[in-house]
């Protein structure tokens, strides 16, 4: 707790210093700038006409707070790229609110920057539902990782972490709309400057480089991008240049990371010696130097008092060892970030520069993530029809972990005895080794080489007419090493030879994505008419070529150099390798009509061909209709309600996501291994012939309404219905595969997003503002083509689909509790009678337990500003779901000598008539209890809802005086405590009720960071 | 301006010729399988697909009996006591592995005639592979005759055995009668025996080979002088072929004249008796099975490991002791085809031509003679005998046990014994997979083998 008093004596200071600088007559007045859409701007200059000395910029949120000269009315500018400056008069008053238009007559030379994102129209926003993301939240959360740094940030976008740090979490718009779990189906498309990115891509982009990322959800704001947007899509728009003197800002974040929530809290030394004593295994110290046990072994032995008194004392000397695993197992560690950016430029020109280096040490030694980005990006005007727009940017990243696929130190924590320690030779738990034995065994270094280019071209060659074209290249070369050494455990003990030991697996992929896309649109009005109409042709091309290698004999080397090339046999050298290239190509139209600003109606049809799919069933639609109403307009001066607009969709996409050509043609594939003197060459998948592409359909309707200015709510309903829904379903093994994809039923995703956002204190100096969201989603079976159930295993009890049912619930038996009598659960059958656990359960007896995945979720976010002091908090929220508790760390006989949870003495059947029992009997073997093992029960699952103080940040704004006192080098500068993940409240009993995994709990992180610009 | 957008518009979609990507590492229809060579590599994904369950069905037969350690291995021993779940288990495995081969042969088979010839050679080498797919194909059948179709007999043959199934796509079929498949597999052989095929590799499918299968599938079908005829010609010189340098190099990486048909395998074989390296195995020789001093079978059959007081299993299970890689699994050899031959002979009342037979075979293996007066069962269990003996722990008793009617005895670590499996037990015959009765509605509950589980939900 030091650092934090540390920190908030920090704060208190730049207070004092603050309010000392702000004791003379200053002036200061407060505001924010947003665009006609209620949209803030980041970025927009404010500043006094005729004295650049008094000028500042807007923060992410438009916000910002001008000090100005103590008398006088001065008239202030405020002016943003794209958009028409406006010239306020101050007399005084203490804030204000710009709305910026846009600047309709960028023919005469006004500055814009180039838009690579050109399927970025504004005609679509007025039907569809796209959910901007508030990208200064992001950039305060301090994480590495910006895929996760993304949850909570939009309703309906649910980001999942998975694993350990530098692992993808797993990415979704409005649940899966597929069967098919996994990212291949599921994923949204990236996109980033109008070039498609992939998901790796993007988790490793810089923050502080996006000036914008917007969420498409509905098939009116994705049917633009066809056929690959069916799972809705995330657009990102970077950081440009501006207008004005060059800007150069220095961004630094240093803190430090956590251990994090403490799941399970493991025994003290007594409860496990006692807990071994009563287990009566002689492989646990506990029992074999017992007093029961030595008696029982040595029965007459003459000097037996001697023997149970040398037990006792080798008791009392494990006595003196009490370690706590969790804390002397994961660790502190450093986070930070360092930021360099400069953006500046003229009316013709503009650039942005950054270069950003990041740093985040996970819980486990040997897991860090380092990162280092940058980012160019140029605007250039093109006489006065237009612009041409290059940006070029390119990231390295390191990821280390110690967790392999066998082995994983993380579960130590829950493995070792309190008695053990670092030190104490060979160890209980782990019999034949000791501490070091344990460690360094394995070691993963995974590297990511991102590359990517964009190049655009906007021209209005005629009035009303534009032509938008794109093209880009995004490379990530991913590479991993995964080392286990000679001298590590598991090589010592398999048997292989001295010189065929230590295993080195070596590979490297490289993803290429090319895009081009070519947007041809023309908008008139005709008094009251305003009509778009418009066309493009798009083409993209992904390309996957992986390779790898996997030796053997490399000793302590790690490096592919040193596999021993004679080995022959199972440890041989072998290749692995993987090339796929897939492109699609597509032409699309769209219409759009709005009416007196009042009505809008808007449709899109795109026409994609993907080399996927044979020939005769290349091409494939998407198309989506939608309209707005803008009811406001019928009461333009009514000022309490200030907003109301009604929205509705309704599209239809085809989805070819996870399909590959080996899955509707027979394909073959060379195995890396050999028949005798031939090469094999091997069918890859029962194929289907008549395999169909998935078809999305949504619809929905949506509406904003605002109050004084002050309130505002945004509701939307959405129903997403997928038919022909893919899945990889079992045959009849006489066919000679167990499985094959096919198509093979209807399923829905629908529900509700609200958000309610309140300013509810709006005084001179202060404001705070509050955002609640939630969203709701349910998912449906509504149809299947063979019957009415799907099992996905023959052997399976209860279907995995039955139509009418939703497909994320976890079914089981409701338990009765341990039997006092035999100490086995005891499980309540469908008639109320009891089924010992050796019975046999049936389909009746399984009830549906709860939703796998938490069908609410949501944010609260909190902003305070008080003078130049900004506090921002964000919440993020699920519920409605459950996670099967693993039990692992709940020892039976067979495991004594590892560690176990806190109170399994009291909560364990040990004889018979302990009644109210938790855990069954030790004294059995487990395939003896299938029921328990193979299915979970009413008291194996727990709530997985949590609430997480995900961000928080306390920022100060250095004033314009302090700033000068600095000698007026620096034009803006603040200091800001920003932490994430601080704390997870959840009645989940392990450690993670997010990735469900003991060891892969998200780590608070807590920072200082200060930002200077000059 | 505006024609240029218009003809850029018009011209881009014709850029869609540029999405026939020819994928570099895999090969779709129609030009995939299209030249005699990725006709030969796809039939080696057949041969590398042949179900290896030479463990399983030792440990099912009276080869073996448990250690002290078997305990530890609890699926293992569950199938040595003939336990129902684990019997299904094991036949889950089996039926799809066997399958999966038949598909891989079925994929090869309806496409060999897009196979273009261009000079003659092609057209010898595409018959060659045509035969030893169908050959291929027959031995798997005939496998999954005797796991899954009642025995062979008279009163059986309008009885369900397996499913017959001639190409690729998914298919729901029924099982066919006893009669059919027998019919089926005896035409696949015939169009395999059409073919010269010899001088090839060990591990192809040569004519030989399809001369022993033929032999051994009429001994099953009763058609003792067929066993014969195929069979006496491949034996012509059984002396330089069993001779002891040759039966030594059988369990080796070197070649052995004693083989027949031995599929190339690439990774581990034969290595789940083995409990440790230092401390033994799960499973030793039984009592049943001895071999006097000087039998060359002996010191290749029996092995000295760690364990003491027990006689472990050699042959693969010692070359996993000695680390030596296994190359070839010797599935069909010189040996088998004398034992068929000497049975149908035995069974045809030749015993004068059986027993000369055999004692040309336990010559080769320095092993005392069979008394030349032996007739009747007593010639056909002296056989038996030096079969089990020969073929220990390669899974070939557990298809003559089922074949004779032979009841079996399991026994407990302690040596005694634990349980009998009836000759007439239901468990002879494997049950039908679940996945067949959860997924095709052809099969239903009429259709599983007596005796066995057929549960479905709805």
């Amino acid at each position: 707790m030091k650092w934090i008093c540390v920190l908030g004596f920090a704060f208190s200071l730049f207070l004092c210093l603050d309010s000392f600088a702000q004791s003379s007559n200053t002036r200061i007045l407060a505001g924010r700038v947003i665009d006609v859409w209620d949209e803030p701007l980041a970025g927009a200059n404010v500043y006094v006409r005729g004295d650049a000395g008094y000028g500042t910029s807007t923060d992410g949120n438009g916000y910002f707070s001008l000090e100005l000269p103590e008398k006088g009315d001065v008239l202030i500018e405020i002016s943003f790229l794209g958009m028409q400056s406006e010239i306020i008069s101050y007399t005084g008053q203490k804030e204000v609110t710009v709305i910026l238009e846009e600047d309709s007559n960028m023919m005469e030379g006004a500055v814009v920057t180039g838009k690579q994102n050109i399927n970025d129209l504004d005609i679509r926003s007025k039907s569809g539902v796209i959910t901007t993301v508030d990208v200064k939240r992001l950039q305060d959360k301090p994480m590495v990782d910006m895929s996760v740094a993304l949850q909570g940030t939009a309703p309906g976008l649910v980001v999942t972490n998975k694993g350990d740090l530098g692992t993808k979490p797993e990415i979704r718009i409005r649940g899966n709309s597929s069967f098919r779990e996994g990212d291949v189906a599921n994923e949204p498309l990236f996109v980033l400057d109008g070039q498609v990115i992939s998901s790796d891509a993007f988790m490793t982009l810089n923050p502080l480089d996006i000036a914008d990322i917007k969420i498409l959800k509905d098939a009116v704001a994705c049917a633009l991008y066809g056929t690959k947007a069916a799972n809705g899509v995330i657009e990102i728009t970077s950081v440009r240049g501006t207008t004005g003197e060059a800007l150069v800002t220095y961004n630094f974040n240093a803190g430090i990371t956590t251990r994090g929530r403490r799941g399970v809290l493991m025994m003290d030394t007594d409860e496990k010696l006692e807990l071994e004593r009563l287990l009566r295994n002689p492989t646990a110290p506990g029992y074999l130097y017992s007093e029961e046990y030595i008696r029982e072994t040595n029965p007459g032995a003459a000097n037996i008092d001697e023997l149970v008194a040398e037990g006792q004392a080798k008791l009392n000397e494990l006595r003196k060892t009490n370690t706590d695993w969790f804390k002397e197992l994961l660790r502190n560690d450093f986070y930070q970030r360092h930021n360099l950016s400069v953006r500046g430029g003229n009316s013709k020109t503009s650039y942005y520069a950054s270069a950003n280096y990041s740093y985040q040490g996970g819980q486990i030694p040997g897991n860090d993530v380092r990162r280092f980005t940058g980012r160019i990006s140029l605007d250039q005007a093109v006489g006065r029809i237009g612009y041409v727009s290059i940006s070029v940017n390119g990231g390295y990243s390191k990821a280390n972990s110690p967790n392999g696929s066998t082995y994983s130190p993380t579960s130590l924590i829950y493995d070792l005895n309190p008695y053990e320690s670092k030190t104490s030779g060979e160890l209980w738990s782990y019999p034949n080794r000791t501490y070091d034995d344990l460690f360094y065994q394995f070691e993963k270094v995974s590297t990511e080489k991102r590359f990517g280019t964009t190049a655009s071209i906007n021209l209005q060659p005629l009035k009303g007419l534009d032509v938008d074209a794109v093209v880009g290249l995004d490379m990530v070369l991913s590479e991993s090493q995964e080392f286990t050494p000679s001298t590590s455990y598991e090589e010592q003990q398999n048997g292989a030879e001295e010189i065929e030991r230590g295993k080195l697996v070596k590979s490297k992929n490289v993803m290429a994505n090319i895009t081009y896309n070519i947007r041809v649109t023309w908008n008139r009005v005709f008094g009251k008419h305003d009509i778009t109409l418009g066309a493009n042709t798009d083409y993209y091309m992904d390309d996957v070529d992986n390779m790898s290698i996997t030796g053997y004999g490399v000793g302590l080397l790690n490096s592919a150099s040193a596999i021993n090339q004679s080995i022959e046999g199972s440890r041989k050298v072998s290749t692995a390798n993987l090339k796929e290239k897939t492109a699609q190509v597509g032409i699309g139209a769209l219409a759009g009509y709005s009416f007196d600003g009042t009505y809008d109606v808007f449709g899109t049809y795109k026409a994609d061909a993907s080399s996927i799919l044979p020939k005769d069933k290349r091409w494939n639609a998407a198309w989506a209709v939608g309209a707005g109403w803008n009811i406001k307009s019928y009461f333009q001066d009514w000022n309490p309600i200030s907003a109301l607009r009604l929205k509705a969709s309704y599209g239809r996409t085809a989805s070819l996501a996870g399909i590959s050509p080996a899955l509707a043609v027979a394909t073959f594939q060379y195995l890396d291994d050999s028949y005798g003197d031939r090469r094999i060459l091997e069918l890859m998948s029962l194929y289907n012939d008549s395999l169909k592409p998935e078809q999305t359909i949504s619809t929905e309707a949506g509406i904003s309404l605002g109050f004084w200015n002050r309130f505002s709510l945004d509701v939307g309903w959405y129903n997403r219905v997928t038919e022909d829904a893919l899945l990889d379903v079992p045959v009849p093994s006489s066919n000679g595969f167990t499985s094959m994809m096919r198509n093979i039923g209807v399923l829905s995703n629908s529900g509700i997003e609200a958000a309610v956002s309140a300013t509810l204190l709006d005084m001179d100096e202060t404001r705070l503002n509050l955002r609640f969201s939630i969203a709701y989603n349910e998912n449906k079976v509504l149809d299947l083509y063979d019957g009415d159930k799907l099992y996905t295993s023959e052997y399976s009890l209860v279907p995995d689909y039955e139509v009418g049912k939703a497909y994320d619930i976890i079914y089981g038996p409701i338990s009765n509790g341990i039997d006092p009598m035999t100490g086995f659960p005891t499980f309540r059958k469908a008639d109320g009678s009891e089924i010992p656990a050796t019975g046999k359960l049936e389909k009746e007896d399984m009830v549906a337990l709860g939703h796998g995945v938490p069908p609410y979720s949501g944010t609260i976010n909190l902003s305070f500003t008080y003078r130049n002091l900004e506090f921002d908090a964000d919440f993020y929220y699920v519920f409605g779901g459950i996670k099967a508790y693993s039990y692992s760390y709940v020892r039976d006989v067979d495991d004594a000598n590892k560690n176990a949870v806190k109170g399994q003495v009291e909560n364990m059947w040990f004889k018979k008539g302990d009644q109210n029992k938790i855990y069954n009997s030790p004294f059995t073997q487990t395939a003896s209890l299938e029921n328990l093992t193979l299915y979970p029960n009413s008291r194996s699952v727990g709530s997985s809802d949590y609430l997480r103080l995900s961000m928080l940040s306390l920022r100060y704004r250095f004033s314009e005086r302090l700033l000068k006192k600095a000698g007026n080098f620096f034009k803006y500068g603040n200091i800001a405590f920003q932490a994430s993940n601080l704390f997870t409240l959840t009645r989940y009993k392990e450690s993670d009720p997010e990735s469900g995994s003991l060891v892969g709990a998200q780590q608070p992180i807590y920072t200082i960071s200060l930002s200077l610009s000059f | 301006m505006k024609k240029h957008i218009i003809s850029i518009m018009v011209l881009l979609p014709l850029t869609v010729g540029c999405l026939d990507i020819k994928l570099e590492n895999q090969f779709s229809d129609p030009d995939a399988i299209t030249t005699v060579d990725t006709a030969r590599e796809l039939l080696a994904s057949a041969y590398n697909s042949l179900p290896r369950y030479q463990v399983e069905l030792a440990v099912l037969s009276d080869d073996f009996c448990p250690t002290r350690f078997a305990n530890y291995y609890a699926e293992m021993q569950n199938l040595y006591n003939w336990q129902d779940n684990a019997i299904t288990d094991l036949s889950d495995l089996i039926w799809k592995d066997y399958y999966m081969t038949v598909s891989y042969l079925n994929t090869l088979l309806t496409r060999l005639p897009n196979v273009v010839i261009e000079e003659e050679s092609d057209a010898v080498e595409l018959e060659k592979v045509r035969s030893e797919a169908c050959a291929l194909k027959a031995c798997c059948y005939f496998d999954l005759l005797r796991f899954y179709a009642p025995r062979y007999a008279p009163e059986n043959l309008e009885k369900d055995a397996i499913i017959l199934k001639n190409r690729l796509e998914l298919d729901f079929l029924p099982r066919s009668s006893l009669k059919a498949c027998v019919e089926e597999i005896s035409t696949l052989l015939s169009e395999a025996a059409s073919v010269e095929n010899t001088g090839t590799a060990v591990y192809y499918f040569g004519s030989d080979a399809v001369n022993a299968l033929r032999a051994e599938f009429e001994l099953y079908r009763g058609n003792y002088g067929k066993a014969v005829e195929y069979g006496l010609p491949l034996l012509s010189d059984l002396e330089t072929r069993l001779a002891d340098t040759e039966y030594e190099n059988l369990w080796t990486e070197n070649e052995s004249q004693e083989r027949i048909f031995a599929p190339y395998i690439f990774d581990s074989f034969y290595i789940e008796l083995n409990y440790d390296r230092e401390q033994g195995d799960y499973f030793c020789l039984s009592d049943q099975v001895t071999y006097e001093d000087g039998d060359v079978r002996k010191d290749w059959c029996e092995y000295a490991g760690p364990q003491s007081g027990v006689r472990s299993f050699g042959k693969y299970n010692r070359m996993y002791y000695d680390n030596t890689e296994v190359r070839y699994i010797n599935t069909l050899r010189y040996s088998g085809v004398c034992f068929t031959v000497a049975e149908a002979y035995a069974r045809d009342n030749q015993p004068g031509e059986a027993v000369s037979l055999m004692n040309r075979y336990l010559s080769a293996r320095s092993c005392e003679p069979l008394d030349e007066t032996l007739s009747g069962d007593e010639l056909i269990n002296a056989i038996l005998k030096e079969k089990q003996k020969e073929f220990v722990g390669e899974g070939t008793r557990y298809f003559d046990l089922k074949r004779l009617d032979i009841p079996l005895q399991r026994y407990n670590a302690a040596g005694s014994v634990s349980s009998t499996v009836a000759a007439d037990s239901y468990k002879w015959l494997l049950p039908i997979p679940q996945s067949e009765y959860r997924y095709n509605e052809n099969i239903t509950a009429e259709h599983q083998n007596p005796g066995w589980a057929y549960e479905i939900t709805e």
